[in-house]
């Protein structure tokens, strides 16, 4: 896909906002036209994940396109789940190629603040895996990883220390990033000593509902050609879903293994030559410590995959903080900034190719996306 | 490219007003089981749907059930209105179970839903039945030091928060 390039991207701070959505993603938009070096005149589409229904504004991406009078030949607005971003890109370039269009911004924001934990629980988690026979019973998504999470200490492939230094190296990461929610490092004992939530799950071992909102502008390869060391290729994208709901129907199948993830990654790696090794930056999406060993595993990483890439290092879901509907853009902004050898203090020596595992919010859809530098190089040493 | 073997343009048309009739008819039929599952539950949880209508009918009389498929003898759960197996519409029946099974695995959870939170933290447990199916409930007077992956289990229907609820207890 080296005809069509990310040229430009930005994020604003992971933070409770009181701005109303729309306002938070035209300041990520003009920033990210900013970050690219492109007029508005060629920004010719745009492509938005639907805003929560609690957002003020609806019909957001024609609001948006008059307030920032932006005059284009393409609009859509795309679902967040599953994986929103990844779809949005590969609509985008689809868009670019067939229009002969110079560049389309995408973008997506966020106000968890302005939901309510009751109403979290009641109206949005209880209704993702099956709102009549599971939700009622307080099945949401940190259920089911704890649920997984209690297979892995079973089975004897982790322990509680395990997740709590997940939760500790990521918020490590997270004090090197601007971006990201949370200031303060932490320890393995305070992370075992936090309020128990969804045993073996505790409080520091799950994301913060934060605000956000992130934008991106894809471009056309004579836009990317014009600063080739900042244009990032959309290398590969592969998706998978099992057929099954995250509480199976099939007796005896395991919460933890993931399917989906495990056949999107295995399609990934014959789509391009590469292997996990390859990748020297990896972004997945993991809201619960637990959640890393696994979807890492299904990936195709061994038990010590800190040791065989960089996981995380804007500090993830769990240290930067979680915008639900934006968050994809944090994690591809993280990969935008180390293949450009921008990352600052968090910066991975030689970044040639970086990964991001995008989940649906449960255990059964997955899209795995390869992201490389549009020179083909790789950052410094 | 139209082979013999394909319907005519007026077999087709035939086809679709014998449908739009059985769709009318079959609505009619759900519009009163709709108001007979808002009479029993309100306007949910459980929501209404044809196919788990006489699922939550019997919940509500104390009886639990999983379902099976009338056309293939697939069993199933939750209780749903193609068959995942044969595709068939609207076969969804009931069938009885002792309702026994094993945990599977579980947790403690205390993020519930607000009509919960009176009896939080629960034990919520995904049990496999010996049919082979998979239901997710609470495991009932069971601290969270005395629960076991492969506990032997059976799921029965109980008055939980004055409502009729299907919960396991261990055997």
């Amino acid at each position: 896909m080296s005809d069509v390039a990310i040229c430009g991207s930005a994020v604003l701070p992971n933070a409770i906002y009181f701005q109303p959505e729309e306002d938070l993603a035209m300041r990520a938009i003009v920033a990210a036209a900013k970050d690219a070096g492109i007029r508005r005149e060629d920004i010719r589409g745009l492509i938005g994940l639907t805003p929560r229904p609690s957002a003020t504004q609806h019909y957001m991406s024609s609001h948006i396109a008059s307030r920032l009078r932006l005059s284009v030949e393409y609009i859509a607005e795309i679902e967040v789940a599953p994986a929103g971003l990844c779809n949005a890109i590969r609509l985008g370039a689809a868009v670019i190629r067939e229009q002969n269009l110079p560049a389309i911004a995408i973008y997506g924001s966020a106000r968890e603040s302005a939901v309510p934990t009751g109403d979290y629980f009641d109206l949005r988690t209880s209704r993702i895996s099956d709102a009549s026979f599971n939700g009622p019973f307080g099945m949401g998504p940190i259920a089911w990883d704890a649920l997984a999470a209690q297979e892995l200490l079973s089975a004897g492939e982790a322990t509680e220390r395990d997740f709590a230094e997940i939760s500790v190296r990521l918020r490590n990461s997270a004090l090197q990033n601007p971006t990201a929610f949370f200031k303060k490092p932490i320890t393995v004992d305070e992370v075992l000593a936090s309020r128990a939530v969804a045993s073996p799950i505790r409080l520091l071992m799950i994301c913060p509902r934060t605000d956000g909102a992130g934008a991106i502008i894809l471009a056309r390869e004579d836009i990317a050609q014009r600063d080739p060391g900042r244009a990032i290729a959309h290398h590969a994208q592969a998706i998978a879903h099992d057929g099954d709901n995250v509480v199976s129907e099939f007796a005896g199948r395991s919460f933890g293994h993931m399917p989906a993830t495990r056949a999107a990654a295995d399609k990934a790696w014959k789509q391009t030559g590469l292997g996990p090794k390859d990748i020297q930056v990896v972004e997945p999406w993991v809201p619960f410590s637990p959640m890393e060993i696994m979807v890492m595993r299904a990936l195709g990483y061994s038990r010590d995959y800190t040791k065989e890439t960089t996981v995380s290092p804007s500090g993830g879901l769990v240290s930067r903080g979680h915008p639900a509907v934006p968050t994809g853009f944090y994690s591809l902004h993280e990969i935008v900034e180390q293949l450009r050898g921008e990352a600052g203090a968090r910066q991975v020596k030689k970044a040639r190719y970086g990964m991001t595992a995008s989940e649906a919010g449960n255990f059964n859809t997955c899209v795995v996306d390869i992201f490389a530098r549009f020179d083909g190089g790789t950052t410094a040493a | 490219m139209t082979t013999s073997t394909q319907p005519s343009t007026q077999e087709r048309q035939a086809a679709l007003k014998a449908e739009i009739a059985a769709s009318r008819e079959r609505e009619a039929l759900i519009k009163a089981q709709a108001k007979t599952h808002e009479d029993t539950w309100g306007k949910g949880p459980p929501f209404f749907s044809s196919a788990s209508f006489a699922f939550w009918q019997e919940v509500a009389k104390g009886h639990f059930h999983i379902a099976r498929c009338s056309a293939c003898a697939h069993k199933f759960f939750p209780p749903r209105v193609i068959c995942p197996a044969c595709w068939t519409p609207d076969t969804c029946t009931l069938q009885e179970t002792a309702g026994e099974g094993r945990v599977f695995s579980f947790t403690e959870s205390h993020a519930v839903p607000t009509r919960v939170i009176p009896i939080a933290p629960v034990l919520l447990v995904a049990v496999d039945l010996d049919e082979g199916v998979r239901v997710l409930t609470w495991l009932m007077d069971t601290p969270l030091s005395e629960a076991k992956m492969g506990q032997r289990v059976r799921i029965a229907v109980e008055s939980v928060l004055e409502r009729p609820t299907y919960v396991a207890r261990r055997i």
